[in-house]
């Protein structure tokens, strides 16, 4: 999703910044209605341009959908989610993370979930959706949120101690600091299998090199449409989802005034050049000041890289339509914090357009809200 | 820019293709290169980092464990292979549990261990229950010689190495006697190895040597009363289990934030420190769940230094800690030792090290050339440079 790729020092391009008040209006409008009576606005008749069925919540609306810890949905999510961390050798309490369900104004009866750690906190979620031309059974969903680091990660497991007989640590490399993900769910247009959801995991790291102000910040967002290990009943195989837009930015949180500016120096950003040389299975490292960090590379075609200058952003983004199973694009940026006491907080935005067609069913639902975050204001 | 160093690597021929070619790799994504091979029923997941000048020559890299998620991106690997003073491929081997589907079963029976530990009561019928419910000994959590040997010989052929170099840390000394020359090409011919497992040490002897090094740096008064403290974020109360546990962790712990490390777990001072050090040391995570990594590390080190004559009944004590990381062990043999015979071994040793006990690697590693450290951290792999000088010839 191209939004408001301003060049340093520049204001935006007022056409550009114009839509996006319009979008930002209709979306408003539309959420509005959906957030009354979701169930009729879905079943609204098919869109004509920039009247996506869309759905927006700020940050304290995410949060008033926020479930107690005990209720069972909640703890169902987290336990998938801290034992996928576990995996990961992050050992995480079932205390630090949150759950939100949201009603699915698109798919009656179902949620939109929400999972994420203490210490961050959802700033926005926008969902969007769009029928074919008449006749087109497919359809297209887009979905997008924000989140931003809050506290400095004192929780974190990935510090101070170890276990058995290893945890190495290399002196003279970057060490890492703190490393979480969240997690966005939501139901398909047609379902593959009776119980799963497609679902975007959106991980960062943050790595410090020891006793200097300089850090790496590395990030990478997974959206799975379906696994292939995944034996639960299918519900139909007849339809392939594509993805068509995919993009994860990130830059300094601005949710805790301080730390927005203490990053003086936005350093080095990586990939700088996604088509040149690229090859799946293979990696790019991004260093700076003698460490360095290493980030696979999964995905090559129709990427481009976002970096600006100001505000310290750098990210990338897909644009194609591409059908695969999973998507995954990783990140990183090398910044340096204003001296070396200083823990930055950074904030991470995801955005996904996909694709949903039946076999014989036409193919060309397309959405068109954009949807920026409020990462420009 | 002027502090960058742009170390941007483009083209890392991977020649299976990465993660498409292998569908545990995108089914349970790593932040490592991943790439796998059959062995026998079971995917091997690995890392194989290309020198930038394509070569045959190639390092295997372990970081130890057991219980280490060796593609989850904590260890760097690009970077590794990168500081290598010359230039080799860099082979990383993930451990099984990784991605092992455990029961339910299996689950409930180490938390059960878990809380058994916690509350000091019915700890070996618990330890039992993870022996029975969870089939181990059977290699699928953790190494077994064969698994490790067969994995780096089907890599080794697929993707045309020469495993030229061993370079580990701790258990990988173990890996390393993995690499017997029962089975050609495999066996490198120089190792490296910072803060050896002893191998072929005995469980009872390893425990009494790690808790004689860490009595020498605790303070002399330990609090003998309960206590448990409820902090926000977890799960579950600080207690004296978990004061015990932290000693035991100070292990890992940098040498200069030691001290106060210290004396913050001594006063209690610091409750989610205390927490997060017993956590890590017990792998817990959710409420009472323990990582399946720690299967691996009953499997793999039970395996090689079998059990503890006398499992603690309770806790009351770091040697109780020590000697309950063991108990899970019960009726395994200590494995003989394997002689790395024809590899020429250089390792790091420091007698402020509780993990890896000085005088232990000393007399296992009589052979090799072990070069003394000052960092007391378990983790520091300071010296391993020192030991290229000593062992490595480019030729």
């Amino acid at each position: 999703m191209r939004i408001v790729n301003y060049p340093p020092g520049s204001t935006y391009d007022s056409t550009h910044f114009e839509r996006l008040i319009f979008i930002a209006l209709a979306a408003a409008a539309f959420a509005a209605v959906l957030l009354v009576s979701p169930v009729s606005a879905a079943g609204q008749e098919p869109t004509t341009e920039e009247s996506d069925q869309v759905f927006e919540l700020n940050a304290p609306e995410i949060l008033s959908y926020q479930l107690e810890g005990d209720e069972p949905l909640a703890v169902a999510q987290a336990e998938t989610f801290v034992a996928n961390d576990a995996r990961n050798g992050i050992l995480t309490d079932l205390e630090s993370v949150n759950v939100a369900a949201i009603p699915d104004p698109f798919t009656d009866g179902n949620t939109i979930d929400l999972v994420w750690h203490n210490g961050t906190t959802p700033d926005g979620l926008f969902m969007a959706r769009a029928d074919g031309a008449d006749g087109d059974a497919g359809g297209s969903t887009g979905a997008g949120f924000t989140i931003s680091q809050i506290e400095e990660g004192t929780d974190s497991s990935l510090i101070v101690g170890g276990n058995g007989y290893g945890d190495a640590t290399d002196a003279s490399g970057a060490y890492l600091f703190d490393g979480r993900c969240a997690g966005l769910q939501f139901t398909p247009i047609y379902p593959r299998t009776s119980s799963s959801k497609f679902t975007m995991n959106s991980c960062w790291q943050k790595w410090a090199k020891s006793g200097t102000e300089y850090w790496i910040y590395n990030r990478h967002t997974q959206f799975t449409t379906l696994n292939p290990n995944n034996n639960d009943e299918k519900v139909t195989t007849a339809a392939v989802t594509k993805f068509v837009d995919f993009t994860i930015r990130s830059q300094p949180s601005r949710a805790v005034g301080d730390n927005n500016g203490n990053l003086e120096e936005f350093i080095d950003w990586a990939p700088s050049n996604a088509e040149v040389n690229c090859q799946q299975g293979t990696s790019f490292t991004i260093g700076v000041a003698g460490s360095s960090v290493s980030v696979p590379i999964s995905q090559c075609d129709g990427l481009e890289p976002i970096a600006f200058v100001v505000p310290q952003q750098f990210g990338l983004d897909y644009d194609g339509s591409s059908q695969q199973n999973s998507m995954r694009l990783d990140a990183a940026g090398a910044y340096a914090a204003d001296n070396s006491d200083v823990i930055p907080f950074w904030a991470d935005y995801n955005w996904v357009e996909l694709q949903e067609c039946v076999l014989n069913g036409g193919c060309t639902s397309k959405i068109h809200s954009q949807w920026d975050g409020g990462w420009q204001n | 820019m002027t502090v960058i160093d742009r170390l941007r690597t483009d083209v890392q021929l991977d020649n299976e293709g990465g993660a498409s070619a292998a569908p545990l790799c995108e089914s349970q994504p790593t932040q490592e290169l991943c790439a796998s091979v059959k062995v026998g029923d079971i995917e091997q997941r690995y890392a194989l980092y290309m020198a930038a000048t394509p070569t045959a020559d190639t390092v295997i890299y372990d970081p130890g464990g057991p219980g280490v998620s060796a593609l989850s991106g904590t260890l760097t690997l690009q970077s590794v292979q990168e500081r290598l003073p010359s230039e080799y491929n860099l082979l990383v081997l993930e451990e099984p549990w990784v991605t092992k589907e455990i029961s339910e079963n299996c689950s409930n029976s180490m938390s059960g261990y878990y809380s058994a530990l916690r509350e000091a009561e019915g700890i070996e019928a618990a330890a039992l229950s993870i022996q029975v419910e969870c089939a181990l000994g059977q290699g699928m959590y953790g190494f077994t010689p064969e698994r490790y040997r067969e994995a780096v010989s089907m890599i080794s052929e697929s993707r045309n190495l020469q495993i030229k170099g061993f370079l580990g840390h701790s258990f990988g000394s173990v890996r390393l006697s993995y690499l017997d020359s029962t089975v050609p090409n495999i066996q490198p011919a120089w190792a490296i190895v910072t803060r050896p497992f002893p191998v072929g040490v005995e469980a009872d002897e390893l425990m009494q040597s790690r808790a004689d090094v860490l009595r020498g740096v605790l303070p002399g008064e330990i609090a003998s009363h309960e206590f448990a403290v409820e902090i926000s974020s977890r799960s579950i109360p600080v207690t004296r289990f978990d004061q015990f546990s932290a000693f035991v962790g100070t292990g890992y712990v940098a040498d200069a934030e030691l001290d106060e490390v210290l004396s913050s777990i001594s006063s209690v001072a610091d409750p989610q420190l205390i927490g997060t050090l017993s956590d890590q040391l017990w792998m817990r995570y959710g409420v009472d769940a323990l990582s399946p990594g720690v299967l691996a590390f009953w499997e793999e080190t039970c395996d090689t230094m079998g059990q503890v004559t006398n499992p603690p009944e309770g806790i009351s004590s770091v040697e109780d800690i020590l000697f309950a990381t063991a108990s899970v062990c019960d009726s395994f043999d200590v494995a003989s030792t394997v002689e790395s015979g024809g590899t020429d071994v250089c390792v790091t040793s420091s007698v402020g090290d509780s993990v890896a006990p000085a005088s232990l690697i000393g007399e296992v590693f009589d052979e090799a050339i072990v070069l003394s450290v000052d960092s007391r951290a378990h983790g520091d792999v300071i010296g391993w440079e020192d030991c290229w000088d000593e062992v490595v010839s480019d030729d």
